[in-house]
């Protein structure tokens, strides 16, 4: 076994060279600039581009193109296209709008009487899953300062909706 | 026939006492709700939601749920003063979602009634809910 510890060396250098020969060999290929899987942007009139037009799939031209695509897709203001916090809020139909009003009606309701009971849970229901979002936090916002401030008491541990 | 029983009852104690000693540590508050309401609006809740369902009070409760427009959150104490917020926030839901029957919750509203902070604390301290 001892007499054999010569092979693994022997091994990994022969290995090593021809490695080095495969290597050596591609040398003298055209070389991509571009990330591995990613497409190689072409400027025309340039010495690597005139010796090797057919390499690239995507012309200047035609990136220029996506850019101001791109751009002219982008909100003018700068904000996100969709999703998040920030997401611009579409405005509330009438039908949303008439159904925030009789959900505020409901609440002025309840503080005249200092009251919140389960008769104004039930007739909030139909007015709260109308709202837009928007509206129902602006709803819960104005029920929640009334509570916090004693100026409401519900009638039990359910939520107002 | 004596001995034999005094010595049962003697491994029976010491069990019971060595089973009591490394029992864990345990919280010693009441667990109860406290409120905290500042000059703004604004404030905090805080409770242990197993203590104060096994303790004999009779007014308090603490509560977050989510739902599809967000949070929203209530808490009683015995002297019941009631105190509520809610949010849209998706972190906040998603602070809700971990909530477990047996947490501590707290949580903090701005002097709008937005939720703006909640906090769910997992502990072996705490009591279960028993019963």
């Amino acid at each position: 076994m001892a007499s054999r510890n010569w092979l693994m060396p022997a091994a990994t250098g022969f290995a090593g060279l021809v490695a080095g020969f495969l290597i050596g060999d591609r040398a003298g290929e055209p070389q991509s600039t571009g990330v591995a899987g990613s497409p190689v942007v072409v400027y025309p009139g340039t010495a690597s581009t005139a010796a090797q037009p057919s390499a690239s799939p995507v012309t200047l031209d035609e990136l220029r193109r996506v850019v101001r695509e791109e751009l002219a897709a982008l909100p003018a203001s700068g904000a996100p296209r969709s999703g998040g916090s920030d997401a611009v809020e579409i405005a509330p139909s009438p039908e949303q709008n008439l159904a925030a009003d009789q959900a505020r009606a409901v609440l002025g309701s309840a503080l005249s009487r200092r009251s919140w009971t389960d008769a104004d849970r039930e007739a909030l229901a139909p007015q709260f899953a109308a709202m837009s979002s928007a509206q129902r936090t602006d709803w819960l916002q104005q029920y929640a300062l009334a509570v916090n401030q004693g100026r409401l008491v519900p009638d039990s541990e359910l939520p107002p909706f | 026939m004596n001995i034999k029983i005094s010595m049962a009852a003697l491994a029976l104690g010491t069990a019971l006492i060595v089973g009591t000693a490394f029992a864990g540590s345990k919280f010693t508050g009441n667990g109860s709700v406290v409120i905290t309401q500042n000059a703004d609006g604004s404030g905090s809740a805080t409770g242990y939601l197993g203590h104060i369902y096994n303790a004999p009070t009779k007014v308090e409760f603490l509560a977050c749920q989510k739902s599809n427009f967000g949070i929203y959150c209530q808490a009683k104490n015995e002297a019941n003063v009631h105190v509520t917020c809610s949010s849209g926030s998706a972190f906040l839901a998603n602070g809700v979602g971990t909530l477990s029957a047996d947490a501590r919750l707290t949580f903090k509203w701005d002097s709008t009634g937005k939720c703006t902070g909640i906090s769910v604390t997992h502990s072996s301290e705490f009591q279960d809910k028993q019963g």
